[in-house]
């Protein structure tokens, strides 16, 4: 490939150029158009990338169907990202608050929140009873009308369950009147019909999502905010995103992010029709593999592609194998020794320590194909024979 | 350094067998230390299909677990070495077979030694069967010992390095292990290991050996026991019942011991020769050479054998060490009862405590050992 840019470029102060091979990411879903251009500068393809961002915006609330009167998009570099954004920004302006979650939550909620334990602010858990959030056992808020912060998810990236949050928003709404209301998106975006969210996503404040869990590039976020609010930024130094969020936009991340989710939204029915089928498939399959036992299949609301297998404490050698035949699945929550350890999430839907150490989880996607499901299972069957 | 070929690693009948499964797999036990580094490179230079795997056997969230660094290091390693690596939680079966072990003697006043259990109960067995369902033929260590084969039956050996030898560790492990162990490692010196490594330019090559017990780290001791252990202040006595000090709890102080005692005074320094549990007094006396610290003879306990029982005929005379690292001391093992062995030194030994490993050799060969139950009252030698 040529070093020569092809347009006469002269703003390597703004952005260098793709070196080399990397310049086909720059290329990449849009052909010849050159992206690599910082989306803050001011000639064409800067403004070219923009309107791609623009696009994915209005492509965002359409999808939601809610108005940008209402709320704004945000690019941030993760989910984890904009959710501290959210809990950094109602923290600041509301001290002696009480910060809601629940022992479901992804590490950027629960540990976000516990930082704001020293300045004050109070953490109160959601509990949680047969798969569901239970509020009604909400304990610690004695002031209803206190200002709290609400962090809902919408389906687990373990367990698969989706949480039925219509009712819940509609129950905080009518009894926590200062309560705001987060939603953690990442796992229910794209795996459940748009229909989903259309039941609470105007009640709600902030939602957020992650690109890599749609099947973009990882490394972007977005943010759905109320503009009534006052949302404030996490970081400082620019006025990227309305200076909401300073930084130079990750604008190759931000492209795969949109174009991802126009598939969603265009094609999101067939894959999720695909993804049912190949449920249906493999539950029949790992029926006939002796050895293992399903967790959650009981659950009316669970996301299609998700299986949590009981395997016993041979867990991590079954792990291994699949891993050296190729096979990439999920045990436990990873921690930095590498090794899996009991799940504090299946912990929290009542397994106890020894059960929730002793799970594989298997989860797909639309273009896992029916022999990918026999290799498992074969390998599976392999395993549990010896 | 070169790497040594397998023939200079290996007794010849153990290089056979080896011959009958080339380019096996073999997955090598990683600890991100240099030793496990080099066994896993030397197998993959001799052609083995290696898999690291480290064992991950203490809860991380202790500032001094350095389980996540160690594992970092695997990972450096073994992504040099072009070699697959995983890492296995045990931090269950540790907690429930080695550590409530290690806490409850100390409870009861005996001095255990953790990694011995860890190589019995965990490493050489619980992780091991888990190695070998990897489909894996044999699993190696780091360790500085050697299996050797006789007569078709493999036999725990010495390292060469006398400085390093580690059969002290392993004599508790079963010896049905020992066909499907390998030792690369126990042929070398440390310092051949060292210069190996650094030659091959292992990323552990000048990592610093770990050294304590495992889950402790570098902290210490009495301040780690205290976190699981409550203070139970009683007296210190002399020899002749005198009350010289007040100690904070039995289970910080060990037979031999001169250190933490809080005694001063003129003269000699004081060592602990006795604790009574009844009592709850430590006794001491004054001088390193004091008869009170020696002990004749002693009585153990749950005897591992690694050699066939009936190649032994009691008494034996052998040699035994007490502890790690000890000289050699001449001894004969008597019988007494089922699973109750009388050990008769030569030379009275200094500083014998109740739960320490007695391990026993004929030359290099380790025969096996037993743990401590009874020594003989220091006043009367009865």
């Amino acid at each position: 490939m040529s070093e020569t840019p092809p347009l006469c470029y002269f703003d390597a102060n703004a952005s260098y150029p793709l070196l080399g091979e990397l310049r086909k990411y720059g290329d990449f879903a849009f052909g010849s158009k050159l992206i690599h251009a910082n989306p803050s500068a001011n000639y064409q393809i800067a403004k070219q990338n923009r309107k791609i961002m623009e696009q994915g915006r209005r492509l965002f609330l359409e999808a939601l169907k809610v108005s940008e009167c209402d709320f704004k998009v945000c690019y941030t570099s993760s989910a984890t990202e904009a959710i501290n954004q959210v809990i950094s920004s109602f923290c600041r302006q509301n001290s002696k608050a009480s910060l809601c979650c629940s022992m479901i939550d992804h590490p950027c909620v629960l540990c976000s929140a516990k930082s704001w334990v020293s300045e004050g602010q109070q953490i109160v858990m959601l509990p949680i009873e047969n798969c569901q959030y239970a509020i009604e056992q909400l304990q610690g808020i004695e002031d209803k009308t206190q200002a709290i912060l609400f962090c809902l998810q919408a389906a687990n990236n373990e367990s698969g369950i989706v949480n039925d949050l219509g009712p819940l928003v509609t129950h905080i709404r009518s009894h926590y009147p200062n309560a705001q209301i987060l939603v953690d998106a990442c796992q229910a975006f794209g795996k459940l019909p748009f229909d989903y969210f259309h039941d609470f996503v105007a009640d709600v404040d902030y939602l957020a999502m992650s690109a890599h869990k749609i099947g973009a590039l990882a490394g972007t976020g977005v943010l759905l905010s109320n503009k009534n609010l006052n949302l404030l930024p996490l970081i400082y130094g620019g006025s990227q995103e309305n200076c909401l969020r300073a930084g130079t936009h990750n604008i190759h991340g931000i492209v795969t992010l949109v174009e991802a989710m126009r598939l969603w939204v265009e094609n999101g029915d067939q894959y999720r029709a695909i993804i049912d089928h190949l449920r249906t498939d493999m539950k029949e399959a790992l029926s006939a593999v002796e050895g293992i036992s399903l967790e959650f299949e009981d659950c009316p609301k669970r996301l299609s592609n998700s299986f949590m297998l009981h395997v016993g404490p041979c867990v991590d050698e079954l792990f291994m194998l699949l891993d050296m035949a190729g096979i990439c699945t999920s045990i436990g929550s990873a921690c930095s020794s590498g090794s899996g350890q009991p799940s504090r999430v299946l912990m929290a839907y009542g397994f106890d320590e020894r059960r929730s150490g002793e799970c594989l989880r298997v989860s797909l996607h639309h273009m896992n194909t029916v022999e990918e499901i026999d290799f498992l299972v074969t390998k599976l069957k392999d395993f549990f024979n010896k | 350094m070169k790497l040594p070929s397998i023939e200079q690693a290996f007794s010849p009948e153990l290089v056979e067998q080896l011959a009958q499964h080339k380019g096996c797999r073999i997955v090598v036990g990683m600890s991100g230390g240099v030793d496990s580094s080099l066994t896993a490179l030397l197998l993959k230079h001799w052609g083995f299909e290696v898999i690291g795997v480290f064992m991950k056997n203490w809860q991380e969230d202790s500032p001094h677990c350095t389980a996540a660094e160690d594992f970092k290091d695997v990972e450096r390693v073994c992504q040099d070495l072009e070699i697959p690596y995983h890492s296995m939680n045990l931090t269950n079966d540790y907690w429930e077979n080695v550590f409530e072990d290690f806490l409850e003697q100390y409870k009861m006043g005996a001095t255990p030694n953790p990694d011995i259990l860890c190589n019995s109960e965990i490493k050489f067995h619980r992780f091991f069967k888990k190695v070998l369902s990897l489909e894996a033929r044999y699993m190696a260590t780091g360790h500085y010992a050697k299996v050797e084969m006789k007569d078709g039956v493999a036999q725990l050996h010495r390292g060469v390095d006398s400085n390093k030898d580690q059969s002290y560790f392993l004599y508790n492990i079963n010896s049905e292990v020992l066909d499907r162990v390998l030792f690369p490692l126990g042929n070398f010196t440390k310092d051949q290991v060292r210069a190996m490594a650094k030659e091959a330019k292992i990323a552990t090559s000048e990592k610093k050996d770990s050294t304590g017990i495992c889950f402790i780290g570098e902290r210490k001791f009495r301040e780690f026991l205290s976190t699981y252990l409550k203070d139970q202040q009683g007296e210190i006595v002399d020899e002749r019942g005198e009350v010289v000090g007040e100690h904070q709890g039995l289970y910080y102080h060990t037979i031999g011991q001169r250190k933490g005692l809080g005694l001063g005074g003129e003269g000699d320094p004081w060592f602990v020769y006795d604790k009574d549990i009844q009592s709850n007094q430590l006794k001491v006396v004054r001088g390193h050479e004091h008869p009170l610290l020696f002990c004749p003879h002693l009585t153990i306990s749950k005897l591992n054998l690694l050699v066939p029982k009936d190649s032994l005929a009691f008494p034996v005379k052998c040699t035994a060490k007490i502890r790690y690292r000890q000289m050699d001391q001449e001894c004969t093992v008597e019988q007494l009862g089922e699973d109750q062995f009388k050990v008769v030194f030569e030379n009275s030994q200094r500083g014998v405590a109740i739960g320490q490993s007695v391990v026993f050799y004929q030359e290099d060969l380790c025969l096996g050992g037993g743990v401590i139950v009874k020594r003989p009252d220091p006043e009367t030698c009865n």
